[in-house]
């Protein structure tokens, strides 16, 4: 895996917290509030690994529910204390590192 | 209603996670979810790639990573592995045709390799090129008839290449024997709420439990005794076969109401 293919998956977790603590959200739905957002390079697929690694780690809950289109039931996730705990952790991380990495590359342009 | 590219790819999920021995429970929650997804996507002309990424073989594996091992797998495999070498040694105990040599060893374990990894790597390499379709069913079809077929082969050389004797006893002993065991492997699996396997177990005795009673306890190379087990055996397939079919239609007329 590429060094920004890991990058990628790392912040996926984070941006996908962040999303389910906006409120009750479903796999479809997440992959398109990711779109609308333009978060980069995901297949759509990729979320499903995240969720079930979030539900895992107990960040996120989950519950069955019967969807607006009248199928079967589907699944929504909510966040849960500890998810909030870990999304605050992530944010405050990303908040150095953005800065860190944006005052890094700027001294890279600077050195071409 | 998913398309069949979309049917073939939730198939192939559920049968690599069930070969990884990840529990039922997941299993079926994921594929839900996969589904109602696959549902939106192609009602927004998008298709599975938009879900594997490209990689089929990829994608579940990322899935697979994140779901936990069925803890009892192992011990049921190995429970599995047990049963399995039952059934094939018990009606040979009961008959009284049961000589422990190199070549039964040597058979056992490899109807027990082929018939349990081999299976599941035929199965699931079926199943990825073929899909839910006719051509899946006739290729189990041909795999299981070629498997039979080599069992029965590898029985006649048995027979005529036993290799080295290990252990050898009389008839009655070997009925004894049987008996002990046939009783354990049907008890135990009634006391685990295994009734199938505690019926397939008699089922596939009966037809020498039945040739050993009409023969008045006659010797298994004498050809009433082979006429009587082939006859019962034939029949116990046939109304076995007979009842998955009428089961299996009834489910379906369910499903489509």
């Amino acid at each position: 895996m590429s060094v920004s293919d890991q990058m990628m998956k790392g912040l996926l977790d984070g941006a996908i917290l962040g999303l389910i603590s906006q409120g009750e959200t479903y796999g479809y739905e997440i992959l398109e509030k990711l779109k609308e957002r333009d978060f980069p390079e995901i297949s759509d697929g990729s979320i499903y690994p995240v969720l079930l690694r979030l539900s895992k780690k107990g960040y996120v809950q989950t519950e069955l529910k019967k969807s607006d289109t009248g199928g079967p039931k589907r699944k929504y996730y909510t966040i849960t204390d500890k998810g909030l705990e870990e999304l605050a952790v992530f944010r405050n991380k990303w908040s150095y590192l953005n800065k860190g990495m944006n005052n890094l590359m700027r001294s890279v342009e600077d050195a071409k | 209603m998913l398309s069949k590219e979309a049917e073939k790819f939730l198939l192939n999920l559920r049968l690599e996670l069930m070969s990884r021995g990840k529990k039922d429970k997941d299993i079926q929650e994921i594929e839900a979810e996969l589904r109602d997804h696959l549902k939106e996507a192609e009602a927004h002309g998008q298709s599975v790639e938009s879900i594997t990424g490209g990689s089929v073989k990829d994608y579940i594996r990322s899935i697979s990573e994140e779901l936990p091992r069925d803890k009892g797998f192992i011990k049921y495999s190995i429970l599995l592995l047990i049963y399995l070498l039952g059934v094939f040694i018990i009606p040979d105990l009961i008959s009284g045709d049961f000589e422990l040599n190199t070549s039964v060893i040597l058979y056992n374990l490899a109807v027990l390799a082929i018939g349990t990894v081999g299976t599941i790597i035929i199965v699931k390499k079926i199943v990825t090129k073929y899909g839910d379709s006719k051509k899946t069913y006739i290729s189990y079809g041909i795999f299981f008839s070629l498997f039979m077929a080599s069992m029965v082969g590898a029985q006649f050389i048995i027979r005529n290449h036993p290799g080295i004797v290990i252990a050898e006893s009389n008839q009655s002993v070997n009925l004894i024997i049987g008996a002990i065991l046939l009783s354990i492997f049907i008890i135990v699996p009634l006391i685990m709420k295994q009734g199938f396997l505690a019926l397939f177990t008699f089922l596939i005795c009966l037809p020498e439990i039945i040739a050993k009673i009409v023969t008045g306890g006659g010797s298994p190379e004498s050809e009433s005794y082979v006429w009587i087990s082939a006859i019962v055996f034939f029949v116990i397939a046939i109304t076995a076969i007979g009842i998955l079919i009428y089961t299996s239609k009834k489910e379906d007329k369910k499903t489509s109401n």
